[in-house]
């Protein structure tokens, strides 16, 4: 499919891009007014109206925040299926099994740990990978 | 002289010339086999210097090292104490006397010798064979090599943090 300029000059100005297409020598388009919001019916939103002359801003945009969260993050937002999920298992890890209470033994513990026990336990470190 | 002085006297230790004869024998040992029969050497004969001077009974890690301690002062070996993560202990040798009987140019098979006499005390107190002991060397060692670490573990943890393999 071939493109014409008057083609790649609406497809530009379609998109809001500032300066657009133009040729060689042609003054740059002037800049699309903001479009003001229509006003949504507060008694649908739950909010209340804006002051009169009040310009409404459209939703930022952070590149740079949403690119931090994971989709693991995303989905253990409020709401995720997956928050309980995770809920759950935070809870079961921190309640512990017998080998969980061992390894949150303090230095000072560990060093009144008959000796038995100790070597027993250094035993055990080295088949863990 | 009369029998009980003269055996008072053949009694005393005879040190004066002791570290200078240790480290001229270093010198040769050095240049006559390889480090790693060196440093088997080394252990046999802590090991026989720890049979020498028992621990005695001890109940946790606490007591073993505050015994193995007290060994260490009397010995003239400098001080020792023990730490522990669960994974590993670890026993660090201050005022280690190597660099004085050895020179301070000894190389590394002289920590055997202490490598040999821990390994004899836990090993009487029940350590499993396959657990070991080894200096540990460190970026920042301390002045003139006076303090020395040993880390006692699993010999598979061992080799991987030597960068061994299992």
């Amino acid at each position: 499919m071939s493109h014409s300029r008057e083609d790649i000059r609406n497809l530009f100005q379609s998109q809001g891009l500032s300066g657009g297409y133009r040729e060689f020598g042609e003054r740059p388009a002037p800049p699309r007014r903001e479009q003001p919001a229509a006003p949504k019916d507060p008694v649908a939103t739950g909010a209340s109206p804006a002051p009169a002359g009040t310009k409404r801003r459209a939703p930022q945009l952070d590149l740079v925040r949403d690119a931090q969260r994971s989709p693991a993050a995303e989905a253990a937002t409020p709401g995720s299926p997956l928050a309980s999920l995770f809920e759950h298992l935070a809870a079961a890890g921190k309640a512990g099994t017998g080998d969980q209470g061992k390894e949150e033994q303090t230095p000072e513990q560990l060093m009144q740990l008959p000796l038995q026990a100790l070597f027993a336990r250094l035993v055990e470190q080295g088949s863990r990978r | 002289m009369n029998p009980g002085t003269l055996d008072y006297l053949s009694g005393l230790p005879r040190d004066r010339g002791a570290a200078e004869t240790l480290r001229a024998l270093c010198a040769v040992l050095r240049d006559f086999g390889d480090s790693e029969q060196l440093h088997s050497l080394a252990v046999q004969t802590g090991r026989t210097l720890a049979r020498q001077r028992p621990l005695g009974e001890c109940r946790d890690l606490q007591s073993f090292a505050q015994a193995a301690d007290e060994q260490f002062r009397a010995a003239g070996w400098g001080t020792l104490q023990a730490a522990t993560d669960g994974a590993a202990v670890d026993f660090r040798h201050d005022a280690a006397p190597l660099a004085a009987w050895f020179g301070a140019d000894h190389g590394d098979w002289c920590y055997g010798l202490f490598e040999g006499v821990l390994a004899e005390w836990l090993e009487t107190m029940g350590a499993d064979e396959a657990l070991e002991i080894q200096r540990v060397a460190e970026a920042s060692e301390d002045d003139a090599g006076l303090t020395a670490r040993y880390r006692f573990a699993h010999r598979a943890k061992l080799r991987a943090a030597s960068g061994g393999g299992a």
